[in-house]
Parts: C-alpha cells; sequence; structure tokens
C-alpha cells in the first residue's frame, strides 16, 4: 500500500478498468502471461503519472500508457510490431460482412483480429470488441479521430478478406 | 465514399439523421447492414467474454495505491497543533536540562532521505517495477519466499529502495543504492564464501553497481547468513542448507 501525497482516488479510479486494460493487454500481446505483466507495469507506470493526468477519460489515458509500455517492451526485445502504411492495397477487400458473418464460430473471429497488425489489431479491439467511441479510442490511442477511422476500416476489411478466406477452406 | 465505408459509418453511428434516413431507405443495404451489426455484436461478445485474472489484478492495484487513512476532521489538527505549541512557547519557558540525545546512525546506512512512496506486502515483481519507476535503478531477484522469508513492506527513496522481510517471526532489511559512499573507508571487513562484507551495526557490501546493507534481526549469525544468501542469490546461486549448517560451512 503507497503511502504518499498522491491523488487519493487512484485506485477507484483505475479499478473499474482493469478488465479492459487486460482484454487489450492480451490482443496486443497475444499471450495471457505477458498480458498480466504488461498491465501490471500500466499500473505502476499510471501511479506515477497520476498527479499529471488531468483528462477525462481515465480508460483511453490508461490505454495510452498500456500501448507505449507495449511498444517500450517490444522495443527491449529487440522487434517491433509491424508498422503498416494506411494506403496499403492489401488492405482493400471485396469479401463483404453477409459473406462470412454467421459462418465462422465467433471464437474464430477473434483469432483472426489477433493475426492483423498491430495498428489495425488495436483500432479493431477497441472500437469493435470493446465498443469505444472513435474520439475514445483516438484519445487511447494518441491519433486523430480521421486515423482511427481509417485504420479501423482498414482492419476490418482485411479481417472480412481472412474470414473470407477460411470460410472458403471449410467449404472445400 | 464506397458503400461498405457508408455501412460501416451508418453502423458506428457517424452519419447524420439524414443520411441515416437514407440509408433505411435502401432496401439493397439491409442484409449487409444487419451482417456488420451482427459482427460487432458477436466480436465484442466473445472478446468481454475472455477469462480476465480480475482478482490477481485488484489484488496488485490495491497494493500498490491504496491510500492511507487520514484522521477525520485531520485538517482541524494543524491549526490546534500550532496553537498549542505557541502556548507551550510563551509559557512554558524553561530551557532544557540537558542538549537532546541523537541516535548516532550508523555510518554505512544506505537509506538516506525520506521515502518517496511505501508499498505494505507487495508482489516482488511489481515492487521491483516500482524501484526502477521512482528510485532509477534496478534490483536483481530478490525474493526470499523460497528461503522463508516474506516482503512485508519496500520503501523507495530517491536513490535508495528498502526491502522489510519476515524470516521467522524476525524482521530483516535490506537497503540497495547505487550509491555506495556509506560503504566506504569502512575498516570491518569479512571475508565470508569468498564476499567481502563490511560490519558494523549490520553488514554491508557491494555487487555489481549496487551497494546494499542489511540490518535487524537478533543474532550476528541471522544478519551473516541471510547477507550471504542474498549476495548468492544476486550471483544466481542457491544456498543449501540450514542457518546452521551454513554458518558452520562459512566459518
Amino acid at each position: 500500500m503507497i503511502r504518499s501525497s498522491r491523488p487519493r482516488d487512484f485506485e477507484s479510479s483505475v479499478r473499474p478498468h482493469l478488465s479492459v486494460l487486460y482484454r487489450v493487454g492480451l490482443r496486443l500481446t497475444r499471450n495471457a502471461e505477458e498480458a498480466e505483466d504488461l498491465v501490471s507495469q500500466t499500473m505502476v507506470n499510471a501511479f506515477n503519472a497520476w498527479s499529471r493526468f488531468d483528462g477525462d477519460y481515465v480508460r483511453s489515458w490508461l490505454i495510452k500508457i498500456l500501448r507505449n509500455e507495449f511498444l517500450n517492451v517490444q522495443r527491449r526485445k529487440g522487434s517491433r510490431p509491424v508498422e503498416v502504411e494506411l494506403d496499403d492495397a492489401e488492405g482493400v477487400s471485396d469479401t463483404s460482412w453477409t459473406e462470412v458473418v454467421g459462418r465462422l464460430e465467433a471464437g474464430r473471429i477473434l483469432e483472426e483480429v489477433d493475426r492483423l497488425p498491430e495498428e489495425y489489431r488495436l483500432a479493431v479491439t477497441l472500437c469493435d470488441v470493446e465498443q469505444m467511441s472513435y474520439e475514445e479510442a483516438a484519445e487511447a490511442m494518441d491519433v486523430p479521430v480521421g486515423t482511427v477511422r481509417s485504420r479501423l476500416f482498414r482492419g476490418r476489411a482485411r479481417l472480412r478478406q481472412r474470414l473470407g478466406h477460411v470460410v472458403a477452406e471449410e467449404v472445400r | 465514399m464506397n458503400p461498405m465505408d457508408r455501412i460501416q459509418d451508418y453502423g458506428d453511428g457517424r452519419l447524420s439523421p439524414e443520411e441515416r434516413a437514407a440509408m433505411e431507405k435502401d432496401p439493397s443495404l439491409t442484409a449487409e447492414v444487419d451482417a456488420f451489426a451482427e459482427y460487432r455484436r458477436v466480436v465484442s461478445a466473445v472478446g468481454q467474454s475472455e477469462f480476465v485474472p480480475l482478482s490477481r489484478l485488484e489484488d496488485k492495484l490495491a497494493t500498490l495505491a491504496r491510500p492511507t487513512r487520514k484522521p477525520k476532521w485531520g485538517w482541524l489538527m494543524v491549526p490546534a497543533a500550532a496553537a498549542a505549541a505557541f502556548a507551550v512557547t510563551l509559557f512554558v519557558v524553561r530551557p532544557p536540562a540537558s542538549p537532546p540525545v541523537v541516535a548516532a546512525a550508523d555510518p554505512m546506512e544506505l537509506e538516506r532521505g525520506a521515502p518517496v512512496a511505501e508499498m505494505d506486502k507487495p508482489e516482488f515483481s511489481l515492487a521491483r517495477g516500482m524501484v526502477k519507476q521512482t528510485a532509477g535503478f534496478e534490483v536483481p531477484d530478490l525474493d526470499l519466499r523460497s528461503k522463508g522469508g516474506t516482503l512485508a513492506s519496500v520503501r523507495i527513496g530517491k536513490n535508495w529502495a528498502a526491502f522489510d522481510y519476515t524470516m521467522d517471526k524476525e524482521r530483516i532489511s535490506l537497503a540497495v543504492s547505487p550509491d555506495d559512499t556509506p560503504l566506504r573507508n569502512n575498516k570491518g571487513v569479512v571475508e565470508m564464501k569468498g564476499h567481502k562484507f563490511m560490519m558494523g551495526k549490520g553488514i554491508g557490501w557491494k555487487h555489481g553497481n549496487l551497494a546494499y546493507y542489511l540490518k535487524g534481526g537478533s543474532t550476528l549469525d541471522l544478519r551473516k547468513f541471510m547477507a550471504c544468501t542474498i549476495c548468492c542469490m544476486c550471483e544466481g546461486k542457491v544456498v543449501l542448507g540450514t542457518q546452521q549448517s551454513v554458518l558452520v560451512a562459512m566459518r
């Protein structure tokens, strides 16, 4: 238990968001143990920065810290998430939602979300899995709202494309 | 804007009321709008139903952040205490009978300055992270659970950290700092298990780029045993045997 002159409501402010933090951590790391470590370190970093927090969205502030910590860990490991160009041609898909939704197990959709490049994966996780608004996701990703939209649309397009392949394989 | 973008904007609630109305009048889009809504429902439901180790995370958060309770009406006590002090100064004007006694500090003490953070019963990994963040240096794995030690509390200063362990109902405190100044010029050097230890009220040593100082415990033997154990842990070695057998082997 910390005894210091920090703001008093850190614990009660962070507690409601632990599940979201863990789930976002799990999508980023794709590993339960690493996700838990990531959330632990995020709590430490957030606690140290708590006196400087002056925003309204605690959840997006925490996710921003989580993502920065994830990138730091990747950097320390010597690996970096694959950056994707926003005008990446691979993001364009002809597959429609009607072709894939209802034909696959729900868990399979999540597996394919986990295979998306990191920037797209985070946008899809925040907006679709966690149902955040573009504005809140933009705060968490530290990018403009327009960037969230384009990453989200490209992420979904890739997802449809991959799910389309899975459906085609299962039909064969 | 292509139809798929419009459908997603519609599903995400990004369209104006007029645009929404226009979309809803177009029967050719209905199936795709429904499929997109179903995708969002399914991916959210499955994603949010994944197991979360919530109790462990809540414990960690509590360890890190539980605030101390301030006495109710504590703000009233400040002026009250000031008034009392003023009254004492006014009416009890006797000089002290003798100069105040100041306890002599151990010259090897690494804890200098007030702690900026304290943690009660933290997990070692969490405390380690906190030390790195707050004091700016990394400590080795000093989790003594396998030796029967429980980490009772951690105090973190600007350039030091002190880990308080409970071992067989005894309290042992280990201070760690990158600044080894207090350990220099100490003459009581003893060699145990190939390491040099500086003996004072406690036991000090250097390992890597860190200085260590162990104090507490009711006997010198316990302090020696713990100093050797921790020193070996820093090197990734394991000390086997009881305290007694290890101490006999050290002599």
